[in-house]
């Protein structure tokens, strides 16, 4: 993607709401630009002091930029006041992304880009992060995210972007359908692995994603390339107790276990066999998955 | 500069230094060398300390500007701490700032430390920590020249072994011949123990040896500010 599309990019951040992109690492000195340097920036990996406690490091930032009354707030925000004298270098990543956002709080900035913001397992520390990111629909600044993961992107409360080669697309947006009413009724779903096609049973699938313009099917943790579109499948599947439960997941509701709630505004599905494997659940598709299968 | 920013920036190099291993071992080798020398030639007799004070501390010199600086400059970039510490507003000049104040306060304790074991006399411990200071700014520039070019911090200890080298050895082994002696005097660790030998003997220090040994760290002092203001310029601290 060349610096031409990042034009759209930076309208899309201006727009008040969190915006979240999925891309390649390659893209965040080009959505950087996006941002002034006084902006928060997040990275991903490093930059931290393996040897300093959590207050130390904060402490430390917030001497260089001289704004030290915005500690405590950076504190509260990323819930770090009972881990204060840990030290760096035992912080799960989890609590090493929120001591970065809680640098960041602290150094004063109102307008925020993260790389990578949820890309770990501590389930405690994506609440917190997951919680923050929602507070900028009622705030002025902005916030924009850049996750390599289509899953952890869809997840991040706010508008869903991905970048690619010739543009930005939105996630979010309904996909365009061809209507073709003669398709043969079936009960097999073919994908294929490794330049070989099998037939599976709609049963057998777990889940269903789409990314990067393909349709991956997941079966018993197995990642197969699905030869039809979105909308096809859930049409095929729905019958089957599948649940389309959001733009780019369906999701064989047999398998779920559970439905885990993030922030007001942001929700994921649990399945089988899928550890905490997170499936994305769109904030509107929760009351129709609420009045289906009462809960 | 900003004043604040550099007292923030060098306390925490000074800890972190504090607290590093590999740093605090480096630091230490003079002092061990001390011990070491004063226990294995304990039968020589008189002029044993001046010989252990005058090798430990070219020792601590050489070590503190070239070994450790060019790692603690790496460090920061290996760990992209350079990066953060960038987008908070800290430019090039104070972090390089920091980091060569707490290298000579390193340099100066560690030269401190062999001198009160060698039984420097108290009354030439002033001069001999100016001379110190003299004869290791040249050299911290070196230092930090190598830390710019160092990626991480194994290429740091890559780069600045031979600079040690280079720093220690040519004093050591100045007495050797007449041709290892001429080509030492242009190394400010040879300045320092002409310099030093001057004032501890009580000789003035305006006579034409110590003019030239002054000149020499005055040229290696201002020649690396400017060797290091050209390459800071053209390559930044590269994050």
């Amino acid at each position: 993607m060349d610096n031409n599309h990042f034009p759209e990019a930076g309208q899309l951040i201006q727009s008040g709401k969190p915006v979240h992109f999925e891309g390649p690492l390659s893209t965040v000195p080009l959505l950087q630009k996006c941002f002034t340097p006084s902006d928060g920036f997040v990275e991903d990996s490093g930059a931290l002091y393996d040897n300093m406690s959590i207050k130390q490091y904060l402490s430390f930032f917030a001497g260089l930029s001289g704004s030290k009354q915005q500690l405590d707030s950076a504190v509260e925000q990323m819930h770090l006041a009972d881990i204060l004298k840990k030290k760096i270098s035992k912080c799960s990543d989890g609590e090493k992304v929120r001591l970065r956002i809680a640098r960041e709080i602290s150094k004063g900035a109102e307008d925020f880009f993260l790389v990578n913001p949820i890309a770990f397992a501590d389930e405690e520390s994506k609440k917190i992060i997951l919680g923050w990111m929602e507070t900028f629909y009622e705030k002025n600044g902005r916030l924009a995210t850049l996750s390599v993961s289509h899953r952890d992107t869809c997840i991040c409360p706010g508008g869903h972007y991905e970048i690619l080669e010739e543009g930005i697309r939105c996630i979010d947006q309904p996909e365009v359908t061809d209507e073709n009413p003669d398709l043969p009724v079936i009960s097999k779903i073919s994908v294929s692995y490794n330049e070989k096609t099998f037939l599976f049973n709609p049963e057998e699938i777990d889940y269903v994603e789409a990314n990067d313009g393909k349709v991956y099917v997941y079966v018993r943790q197995e990642q197969y390339l699905g030869s039809y579109k979105m909308s096809e499948l859930e049409e095929k599947l729905t019958k089957f107790g599948f649940f389309r439960c959001h733009r780019s997941y369906i999701v064989n509701m047999q398998k779920v276990t559970e439905l885990v709630k993030w922030t007001r505004n942001s929700y994921s599905l649990r399945l089988i066999g899928y550890g905490k494997t997170d499936v994305p659940l769109s904030k509107g598709k929760i009351q129709e998955l609420r009045g289906m299968y009462e809960f | 500069m900003n004043g604040k920013i550099i007292r923030t920036l060098f306390k925490k190099d000074l800890k972190s230094c504090l607290t590093n291993k590999t740093i605090l071992l480096s630091v230490l080798i003079p002092v061990f060398f001390c011990l070491l020398y004063r226990f294995l030639f304990s039968g020589l007799g008189e002029g044993l300390e001046d010989f252990v004070l005058n090798a430990c501390a070219v020792f601590a010199i050489s070590i503190v500007p070239t070994s450790i600086l060019p790692v603690m400059i790496a460090e920061e970039k290996e760990k992209y701490t350079l990066r953060s510490l960038m987008l908070a507003r800290v430019s090039g000049g104070e972090f390089l700032f920091s980091k060569i104040a707490v290298c000579l306060l390193l340099t100066l304790a560690d030269a401190a430390a062999v001198y009160f074991l060698s039984a420097g006399r108290p009354e030439d411990f002033l001069m001999y920590t100016a001379i110190i200071l003299l004869s290791s700014a040249g050299l911290c520039f070196l230092g930090a020249i190598a830390g710019l070019t160092a990626k991480d911090q194994a290429s740091a200890g890559t780069i600045s072994a031979p600079l040690t080298l280079l720093a220690m050895l040519p004093p050591l082994f100045a007495g050797f011949n007449d041709t290892i002696g001429k080509i030492a005097v242009i190394f400010p660790t040879t300045s320092y123990q002409t310099l030093f030998t001057s004032a501890s003997s009580d000789s003035s220090l305006t006579s034409g040896r110590n003019l030239a040994a002054l000149a020499v760290c005055a040229v290696w002092i201002i020649g690396g500010a400017v060797l290091f203001n050209l390459f800071y310029r053209k390559k930044g601290v590269d994050c």
